[in-house]
This record gives C-alpha cells, structure tokens and sequence, in this order.
C-alpha cells in the first residue's frame, strides 16, 4: 500500500494501513491490561491520551510530575507497592532520564511500560523505521535503547497497537522496561 | 540555637516513632536505618540519588493505608527539587519526607559543600511547593515530639522535617586512603529491597486506593 505522506500542520491521517491510531483504543487497551496510573510529564505526540484519561471514569489516575527522571521513580514506586502504572514520556523526556531508567529498571529490576512519543518525527519518516529519521531527536532513541539492552516496539499507526499487550506480557516476566514508541495519535473518539 | 543532631539517634528515633511505616532511605539513610536493630519495610534507593522522595510518593500512593517515610539528603533532594512539587500536586496523605540535612556531600570522607550550604531553606521550599505541614528540628530532646507530630499532621497531605544533623565523622579521602572499591552486591542492594518489599505487600493483600 502507498503510503502518503502527512501535510505538515495538518493531523497525519493516511500513510498507515490500518489507519491512525486512536488515543481512545489506547486507552482502553491500558486499562484492560490493568493499568490505574499514568505517571507522566507531557508529550506532544501523546496530547490526545492525555485528554481522554483525564475525562471522569478513565479509571486512570494520572500523575504529572515535573521531571521524567521523577516519573520513573513515582512508578517505580507505584509498582513496587503493587499497582499497575504506565509511564507516559517524549523522547527528550526519556533522554533525560536515562540513569533513574538504568538504576530502576536495570538495576533494581523493577518492571516499567514506557509509551514514549515521537516528537520531532520528519512528515517523510511517517510510517518508517525510527532509526531512519534524519533527526537524531527521533532516530537516536532506539540506538539507545538497544545500547541499555531494553526491549522496545514501534506502533506508527493502528495495527500496531499489539506492542502494548506485548510491553504488558514483558511486564508480567518481570522483564526490566518494555518501551513502545509512538509514532503519531489521533483526537478522533476524544472529547 | 539550632542544634547539630547524631544522625544515628535520628534513624533510632525515627525507627520507634513511625514504627509500621515503610521507610525509603538513601545515601547515608541507608547504612544508620539498617544499623538498627529490629525488622522493618525499607527500601533502600541505591545508585539513584534524588529519586528517593519520588519512590517515595508512589509507594504512599500505592499504599495509602500505609504511612511512608523518606529518609532523603539535602544533596539528594536538591538533584530533584522538582519532587517538592510533583509530591504536593499528588498530596499523599501518608507520606513523611525526612531530610537529613548535614550540608555536604561525602560526609566524613571529603564532606564536599553542598550547593546553599546553611542557606536554602527547605521548609520554605516545601511549604512553597505545597506541603502541608514542615517542622524543623531544632534540638535533640524535641526530636522525637517533633517526628510524632510530623506522623500526625501527614494525615492530611505531605509534611517535611528538616533535621540538622552532624557529618558523620571519619577518615578523610586522600593518598593515604582512597576511595573503596564498592563491590557488586552494593549496587544490587535495591533489587533486593524492592522484591523483597513488593513480596512483603503483595502477602498484606491491596489496600485501598
């Protein structure tokens, strides 16, 4: 399928077969997997997820905080007292973060879901391999990631939304940080 | 008059008045809370400075049942200060953020100073921030009122006591004597600590939310 390509300042709606995703399938998604916390500092890719946990009876409790290094510790918490938080971050967020997401799910083996935004992505890079965007800010987090030896998944569009219930299994074996990397999401279904 | 306290009588006093609390502890919080005796809920964060207050927050949000009590350093806090905020935007109603405030860094061993050393204010930081309640300690003998007090008043949202406490003395860093080599279970000490907490809470069975 020919994947156009997105008008830069218009929402992205075409280049993905299953179509965009959907902050509402998101969301449902997190909480059947169990989620009661999302632990956060904003991220533009994420704006509509925000807006529909925040609604009454999301059955999500969002945490902002005003740091990510924070956010991996509130949910590193979280976890440990036994609930089920996601964290909810944007790339530079998460670059920031780096040595709490060594020493919390490296070295204390704490198990984290990481939903981390793509800001930045080039309109061109739509529906493409991360690490192929000509801005570091997009194409350098997964070269990290595999540096820190954690398991991540890209979702660019709806029929990727599988690498949730995939970062949620990893969860469950206790396997350090899963992190999904979101590519875009749309309003669509939020109010 | 502000008096310097012994950080060790600080961990006992602590220890007895929050006894039932889950403590979170680093840097030097660490080694004075496990030199006490007796069993207790603690997690230590090792190996990640200024994560301890936050750690703290979502274990007091996940137990809410439950009083937490976070053994932080001046050092510590100020390498997230943020988390005065994000604690006080969250408001807990169970946590108790303990600040062992000795003004350096590496205490005994090269007693570094700490930025704002003997100036910044935390109780002013935290009420700014939105804390409930701040208590600074001012003597020995008022300590454990104090830390009673503190216990109380986190019923009603987080609270900070600044305690002034003496650098643990020791042998100086240098030629003579240099920096340890910190062996591999030091920085697996947390990973210990968080199964061993998370399996103690898990048994308790979920309280509410």
């Amino acid at each position: 399928m020919s994947r156009a390509t997105p008008v830069v300042g218009e929402s992205p709606t075409g280049p993905w077969a299953g179509g965009p995703l959907h902050a509402a399938a998101l969301a449902e998604l997190l909480v059947e997997e169990g989620v009661d916390h999302a632990v956060s500092v904003p991220d533009w890719v994420q704006l509509p997820l925000y807006r529909y946990l925040q609604q009454p009876g999301s059955g999500v409790r969002v945490v902002p905080c005003c740091a990510e290094d924070e956010a991996i510790a509130v949910a590193a918490g979280l976890t440990v007292g036994g609930r089920t938080p996601v964290v909810l971050l944007q790339n530079q967020g998460l670059y920031a973060a780096v040595n709490n997401v060594r020493a919390i799910a490296l070295d204390s083996e704490i198990p984290l879901v990481l939903v981390v935004g793509q800001f930045g992505r080039e309109p061109e890079n739509a529906g493409r391999a991360t690490r192929t965007s000509r801005r570091r800010i997009v194409s350098l987090l997964p070269k990290l990631l595999d540096a820190l030896e954690i398991p991540w998944r890209e979702v660019h569009g709806a029929e990727d939304l599988e690498a949730v219930t995939w970062a949620f299994r990893e969860r469950a074996e206790g396997r350090t940080a899963a992190v999904v990397l979101a590519e875009t999401m749309s309003w669509e279904g939020v109010s | 008059m502000t008096e310097q306290l012994d950080p060790a009588d600080l961990a006992l006093a602590a220890t007895e008045e929050m006894d039932g609390a889950i403590f979170v502890t680093t840097m030097s919080s660490i080694g004075l809370i496990d030199a006490v005796p007796g069993d207790r809920l603690v997690f230590p964060a090792v190996a990640m400075m200024g994560a301890a207050s936050t750690f703290g927050l979502g274990l007091a949000m996940a137990q809410p049942d439950r009083d937490v009590v976070v053994l932080d350093g001046d050092g510590s806090l100020l390498m997230e200060l943020g988390s005065l905020v994000t604690i006080a935007d969250a408001s807990p109603a169970n946590l108790v953020h303990v600040i062992l405030n000795n003004g350096v860094w590496f205490h005994g061993t090269a007693d570094l100073p700490v930025p704002g050393r003997g100036e910044a204010d935390f109780c002013a930081l935290a009420t700014a921030a939105g804390y409930r309640a701040t208590f600074r300690v001012r003597t020995a003998a008022e300590l454990r009122t104090v830390l009673r007090c503190a216990r109380a008043a986190a019923r009603t949202g987080p609270v900070l006591v600044d305690v002034p406490v003496r650098s643990i003395t020791g042998k100086a860093w240098g030629v003579d004597n240099p920096q340890p080599v910190l062996p591999d279970p030091y920085f697996s000490q947390a990973a210990r600590g968080a199964a061993r907490l998370a399996k103690h809470l898990e048994a308790k069975g979920p309280t509410s939310s």
